[in-house]
């Protein structure tokens, strides 16, 4: 299943972090550098296969990353950033 | 009843008002925000024109909105309404201080977007010739900080302040007409630039600690007065505290109750780059230094009153409304631009008209100058005495009292105070 960042959405990088602005809701999120690093992946639709794949390769990933890459998504999704 | 006209600065930007007749009202608003008016010379530039009348408008809305689409700007709440194009236009508002306050607020919140700037729930601190902004929504502790400031003409306000980013890149604070329990100000048009940014909040000791840039932005955008909706504006609200997040050091300011606000200060940068004000900020420092304590000095360039006034004499001015042919008034006459403003102290030539015409002229001048109080220029004062090499006399007879209680007057250094 695909994810992808929600168009139009106001942002802004600042060092390793990422500020979004959700503006129907007018809530402000800071993403840490792991939440900003997929924050850049999800400019284009992508799958949790393919996001592990890139993540593997800039981090050492455990055998809880997936699961944890899932609730990472989901939150996102929850505060309205992703789809 | 002729129509009425105000120009206010806020947050160096200039709003320019025609309001239809009402008896007493124009009074009313003139005192309120008396420390923020510009003398409304037809020549003034401004930043947008409205045209505004007095009654309710779009009963039912309690929240104000904001809307902006290229150059159009529709402002609105039950209370009052107005549309500009391009920085002209009409509008309603209740007539009533404290609708009219609401619409300065919603109107500023605009322009200052449009310009780089913002009015951001803030208690503003002068500390030396640099401001430090204290963010906060309420109960975050912005008017207890405010009242524990020893000079109270020193807190620039204790719930909105407007802030800017000039044409150098600096970040600029400003005195602000928007006032919470602290009540009021002092103010002027004079600008500060911002030392640091720091959110107050309550610990068990004093603790400042630096804040990342975009915790800085996140907090500050909880804190930027936003009526308009949608992904532009929150995109250039991002923008602007990104911005001033990234350019001006951001702290969290941790205090008790009892903690002295010198004790904060001290914790915290506290000195921008240095700035010279312009010429219409001084002049209207002059003129709060005036409604303050009834007097000030300043010294003195330029030849226009030689032989009685020479360039480098300091010059004592009294606020009066009281002028008499022969008596060297103060008087603010505006520019084009506030670098054109200038402070003139010229000879009373001729009784004010009844329409408030003054005639004045320079001793060494051929050429006579008019203007009319309230409208071409602003009336400050006038000169009673000079001060020459140590020597004090009166240009005015019998004011020994007033040179004694004019020796301790606050000297304000202009760069062209007469010409």
């Amino acid at each position: 299943m695909n994810v992808q960042r929600v168009e139009g959405l106001p942002f802004q990088k600042l060092g390793e972090q990422v500020l979004v602005v959700v503006p129907k809701t007018r809530e402000v999120h800071l993403l840490n550098e792991t939440a900003s690093r997929l924050w850049d992946l999800l400019e284009r639709p992508s799958t949790v296969p393919a996001l592990l794949d890139t993540l593997s390769a800039e981090y050492e990933l455990d055998a809880g990353a997936e699961a944890d890459l899932k609730e990472i998504l989901a939150e996102m999704a929850a505060k309205g950033l992703i789809a | 009843m002729p129509p009425s006209v105000l120009i206010l600065s806020i947050g160096g930007l200039s709003g320019h008002f025609r309001l239809g007749p009402l008896a007493g009202f124009f009074q009313k608003l003139r005192a309120r925000y008396d420390s923020f008016l510009v003398p409304p010379a037809p020549w003034v530039s401004k930043d947008f024109s409205l045209e505004l009348d007095w009654e309710d408008a779009a009963p039912g809305l309690e929240t104000p909105e904001a809307r902006v689409e290229g150059g159009a700007v529709h402002v609105r709440r039950w209370d009052f309404e107005a549309r500009l194009e391009d920085g002209r236009g009409r509008g309603r508002c209740r007539p009533d201080v404290y609708s009219f306050d609401s619409f300065l607020r919603v109107l500023w919140s605009v322009y200052l977007a449009k310009n780089g700037g913002a009015l951001v729930h803030a208690a503003g601190v002068r500390v030396g010739n640099s401001a430090v902004l204290f963010p906060g929504m309420s109960e975050a502790g912005k008017t207890t900080l405010a009242r524990k400031v020893e000079d109270r003409e020193a807190v620039l306000s204790d719930e909105i302040t407007p802030v800017r980013r000039d044409a150098e890149g600096r970040w600029l604070a400003y005195h602000s007409p928007f006032w919470g329990e602290f009540g009021s100000g002092p103010g002027s048009l004079r600008a500060y630039p911002l030392a640091a940014v720091a959110f107050p909040v309550k610990t068990p000791e004093l603790r400042v600690a630096p804040l990342s840039p975009a915790d800085a932005s996140q907090r500050l955008l909880g804190t930027i007065l936003c009526f308009e909706q949608g992904p532009a504006a929150a995109r250039a609200q991002l923008e602007i505290a990104a911005r001033l997040a990234t350019e001006v050091p951001a702290f969290e300011a941790g205090t008790r109750l009892d903690t002295p606000a010198a004790a904060l200060f001290e914790r915290l940068p506290n000195a921008a780059p240095h700035r010279t004000p312009g010429e219409r900020e001084v002049i209207s420092e002059l003129r709060a230094q005036l409604k303050s304590r009834g007097r000030c000095a300043i010294v003195s360039t330029g030849g226009s009153m030689r032989p009685a006034v020479r360039s480098g004499d300091t010059l004592f001015i009294q606020a009066t409304p009281e002028v008499a042919v022969g008596d060297v008034v103060a008087y603010w006459r505006p520019g084009e631009t506030p670098e054109g403003d200038k402070l003139l102290c010229h000879r009373l030539m001729a009784p004010r008209n009844e329409r408030g015409r003054f005639l004045t002229k320079g001793d060494t001048l051929s050429r006579f100058e008019t203007f009319v109080d309230g409208a071409e220029g602003e009336l400050l004062g006038k000169v009673v005495a000079l001060s020459r090499k140590g020597k004090t006399r009166a240009l005015t007879g019998g004011v020994v009292k007033a040179l004694a209680s004019l020796a301790v007057a606050p000297v304000v250094h202009l760069r062209e105070a007469l010409r």
